[in-house]
């Protein structure tokens, strides 16, 4: 099993979740975060902690979410997708955005 | 050099509270987290503490060469859940390096010890405790909430494997949950060549799950049920915590009781925690604390800073808990805050 973000992260990344992920398994990109799954411990800690309820257990994903399952998995072993050790402040604009439920077309992948 | 040669004036490299007991064994809740919401010891819908909030590596070492000056010989590693933090390994290594430290011992629900038992064991631990509160895998799930049986049990063999010897099953008891299994982890202890300990649940955190007033099994009943199968004989060996243990003619197994109700041990109380916030607790049952945090992080890597904070919490450390199953929570909080 594995903890997944998912679609309400676009353009919000809030970031509580990294400050109580307990194996640092959170890698970010320019507007959106992923777990290793190779990493995660199954904790659940940072299910509560997001904003946008954007973390899921993989078991719990609906359809319409199954695809970042892959998504997660794949950035995060990218090395354009570093760890992030420390919680930040959120995007400008993610007021907007968390409100955004379709917004897969905004993910930069930041090349990956 | 001699630890005590680093001791302040008026600092006696003895820690001795107010009621005559030497304290020797400290309790190092390494992180609050757990991948498990065991149902006597969290709420389901737990929070945590920020990364920021926990002590460091680098302080947690601190802090044990304090409470070494001081005279503990044995740390035991708990959580949350240790095996959670990535710092583990590090951690028992450098401890292992201690001068005067005898004994580094862990408590873990085994989940994630499969890979990591023998590092732990290279890195220099001793011995291992394993949470395990039922065998039959549906009921292991509801219990933990989380968990799955196979893991604990990969993780109990990969500790036998990696040489940990004496290893000793922590066993919850709640009427109506498990009570029932009781001969059945006694069987497998026999079988596999465990100890195990029977525990009665305290009355930490509040907890909507189960009334623990209706949940609790006294010591003595469980020992008159096995008693029955495997009549036991009564020891005075001590792993150096409250635990009473009885063993029986036929098996190297030992079965261990901890009565924190039924049979106060207070009195023989060797111990001090500290949480995975540095929060140093004098008494599980009761609420002072001293915050070595804060002096750690006034005086960075300052061992001396800390030994007059260690020495004050001897001071306060109280004469007994008052843990009662009548009366409202008074320890709110959650078992997984000082990991037993």
């Amino acid at each position: 099993m594995t903890f997944v973000v998912t679609e309400s992260c676009i353009q919000c990344k809030y970031t509580d979740c990294v400050a109580v992920c307990p194996v640092d398994c959170f890698h970010e990109g320019p507007n959106f975060l992923v777990i290793n799954p190779e990493g995660c411990v199954d904790c659940g800690i940072c299910v509560p902690e997001c904003p946008a309820n954007a973390i899921l257990a993989d078991v719990d994903l609906p359809p319409e979410q199954q695809h970042f399952l892959g998504i997660n998995a794949e950035l995060s072993s990218s090395a354009l997708w570093p760890v992030i050790h420390a919680q930040k402040p959120p995007l400008p604009d993610h007021a907007h955005w968390l409100a955004v439920t379709a917004k897969l077309s905004e993910l930069d992948r930041h090349g990956a | 050099m001699a630890p005590e040669a680093c001791l302040p004036d008026g600092i006696d490299p003895t820690l001795i509270d107010t009621h005559g007991r030497r304290i020797s064994y400290l309790r190092l809740s390494i992180t609050d987290r757990c991948n498990y919401r065991c149902v006597y010891c969290m709420a389901e819908d737990m929070r945590f503490l920020p990364s920021a909030q926990l002590l460091t590596l680098a302080e947690m070492v601190t802090v044990s060469e304090a409470f070494v000056h001081l005279g503990v010989r044995k740390i035991r590693l708990t959580g949350g859940e240790p095996l959670v933090r990535p710092e583990l390994l590090s951690l028992v290594a450098q401890l292992s390096a201690l001068p005067g430290l005898d004994e580094i011992v862990l408590t873990t629900n085994a989940s994630l010890l499969a890979p990591l038992a023998k590092p732990l064991k290279q890195a220099g631990l001793d011995r291992i405790n394993i949470s395990l509160d039922s065998l039959q895998a549906e009921r292991f799930k509801s219990l933990t909430r989380t968990g799955r049986l196979q893991d604990v049990l990969d993780g109990i063999a990969a500790a036998q494997d990696a040489g940990f010897a004496r290893i000793k099953l922590n066993c919850v008891v709640l009427r109506g949950r498990n009570d029932d299994e009781v001969l059945d982890l006694v069987d497998f202890a026999r079988a596999h060549d465990l100890d195990i300990s029977f525990i009665e649940e305290m009355p930490l955190g509040l907890i909507d799950e189960h009334d623990r007033a209706s949940t609790f099994v006294p010591s003595a009943e469980l020992l008159d049920r096995i008693n029955q199968r495997y009549p036991l004989l009564p020891t005075t060996e001590s792993s150096g915590g409250p635990a009473r243990y009885h063993r029986m003619a036929d098996s190297a197994t030992r079965i261990g009781m901890i009565s924190p109700h039924s049979q106060n041990f207070c009195h023989r109380c060797n111990r001090m925690r500290v949480t995975a916030n540095g929060q140093l607790m004098p008494c599980l049952g009761n609420t002072e604390a001293v915050d070595l945090r804060a002096l750690l992080r006034q005086n960075p890597g300052s061992v001396n800073a800390l030994l007059q904070g260690i020495t004050q919490a001897a001071r306060i450390k109280p004469e007994q808990h008052h843990f009662r199953l009548d009366a409202p929570v008074h320890i709110v909080r959650f078992m997984s805050m000082t990991g037993g």
